[in-house]
């Protein structure tokens, strides 16, 4: 036996002394199953300025598993005992965590610093961009509310773009807000997803990634989510609520071309409501045509699909408000 | 609480506790390390992450209790109390 193998048993020799003693064993245990225990170190503040650095993204993320999956802290451990690079440490974390919430934004470890990946839907209508962006929900609001957007001159001499003037935006919201309260009464489909589109047109879903753009929420101050447990769940849920909200709203916008009668009811429902508010009427009534459809059972959105998640989702959130 | 019961009969009862049965300590005691290896290496993930998660829940309480005793308030040494733990004096 050589000196190198000599000294690599003298390893086995200890640590099989050391198991066997109560404390030693339970200190090894510790120290092979939850080496972070004995670094105590905030995590988030060392990131700051070391954002380039791969040992400091890689502690930072083994921390974030240590606190929201044991599981992925164990597996991420290992494979740093058996020499992962940072490529291999960066997919298999991310990977994982996406597999733990499914509908969060794909990210790398650069990203991390930001805070949880947020995918930020919200609309402008007024803004230049928002015409040539979302024609059809620009079309949405000429057919129904008559909010038609004007030729402006551009910033760049000699073009011109299509512009939604702020105050015909704002007029068309107050318009909006008992009709979809009405739509939301009805309780069934495809009523809830004409309502969640215009929610989501006029900013009213109560869910940020769908209420503001990006620029929006940083220009006001908001905190990105955290990269911890709670941070992760919230993310996870409101990217959920946001995919239902746009699936329920490209129905509606569909139905909207094939449901005449609905898009007629529409217009007479926001005629029925202007004529309302210019008589400063407290209540109106508005009528939508029958549907056969049946009512969902009740469940939660969170389990359903298509139509019913859309459904579910609006009698959750918004129905008991009525 | 403290009605008569003296320091040895707590030494007692503490070593009468039975120790935890930790998922870890019992792989360190059952599996070999590899040569030049301090852990064991050919455990599956998921006996692995039960291991790993038990050890920081025991530890965490550990932590807990710690932190609660540490907030203990100090037991009076009253006669009225019932106690007739000794007040020695100490020559100045």
């Amino acid at each position: 036996m050589n000196a190198r193998r000599e000294l690599e048993m003298t390893a086995s020799y200890l640590v099989r002394g050391m198991a066997q003693d109560m404390a030693l064993g339970l200190a090894l245990a510790a120290s092979w199953l939850d080496p972070l225990r004995f670094c105590p170190t905030n995590y988030m503040e060392d990131l700051y300025g070391n954002e380039e650095d791969p040992e400091t993204l890689m502690r930072f993320a083994v921390n974030v598993a240590r606190d929201c999956a044991p599981r992925l802290y164990a597996e991420m451990v290992q494979g740093l005992r058996e020499g992962w690079t940072f490529s291999q440490f960066e997919d298999a974390f991310c990977d994982a965590l996406k597999c733990l919430y499914p509908h969060l934004v794909s990210f790398q470890l650069y990203d991390m610093i930001y805070g949880v990946p947020l995918d930020f839907c919200g609309l402008e209508p007024a803004s230049p961009e928002f015409v040539s962006n979302h024609p059809k929900l620009a079309a949405v609001l000429d057919r129904f509310f008559g909010v038609r957007p004007l030729l402006r001159p551009s910033y760049v001499p000699g073009e011109t773009r299509m512009e939604i003037l702020e105050q015909d935006f704002d007029e068309a919201s107050k318009i909006a807000e008992p009709v979809i309260q009405s739509l939301i009464a009805e309780d069934r489909q495809p009523y809830a997803d004409l309502a969640l589109l215009l929610m989501y047109l006029f900013s009213a879903t109560g869910n940020t990634l769908l209420d503001y753009t990006a620029d929006q929420f940083w220009d006001c101050g908001c905190e990105p989510f955290q990269w911890d447990r709670q941070g992760l769940e919230m993310a996870n849920e409101a990217m959920l609520e946001a995919r239902i909200v746009l699936d329920a709203a490209d129905r509606a916008l569909n139905s909207m071309e094939t449901e005449l009668d609905i898009a007629d009811a529409l217009i007479d429902n926001i005629a029925a409501v202007r004529a309302a508010l210019e008589r400063k009427e407290k209540y109106v009534k508005l009528a939508w045509p029958a549907r056969s459809r049946n009512r969902c059972r009740a469940k939660s959105y969170r389990r359903a699909a298509g139509a019913d998640a859309g459904l579910l989702f609006v009698r959750d959130c918004y129905a008991q408000d009525d | 609480m403290f009605n008569g019961m003296t320091t040895t009969q707590l030494q007692d009862i503490l070593a009468a506790v039975e120790p935890v049965d930790l998922k870890g300590l019992a792989l360190l005691r059952r599996r070999q390390p590899r040569p030049g290896r301090w852990f064991p290496a050919d455990v599956s993930p998921r006996v692995l992450a039960e291991a790993a998660g038990q050890m920081m829940d025991y530890m965490q309480g550990c932590g807990r209790a710690m932190e609660h005793i540490a907030r203990l308030r100090p037991v009076p040494l009253a006669p009225t109390a019932g106690l007739a733990a000794p007040v020695e004096e100490f020559p100045l």
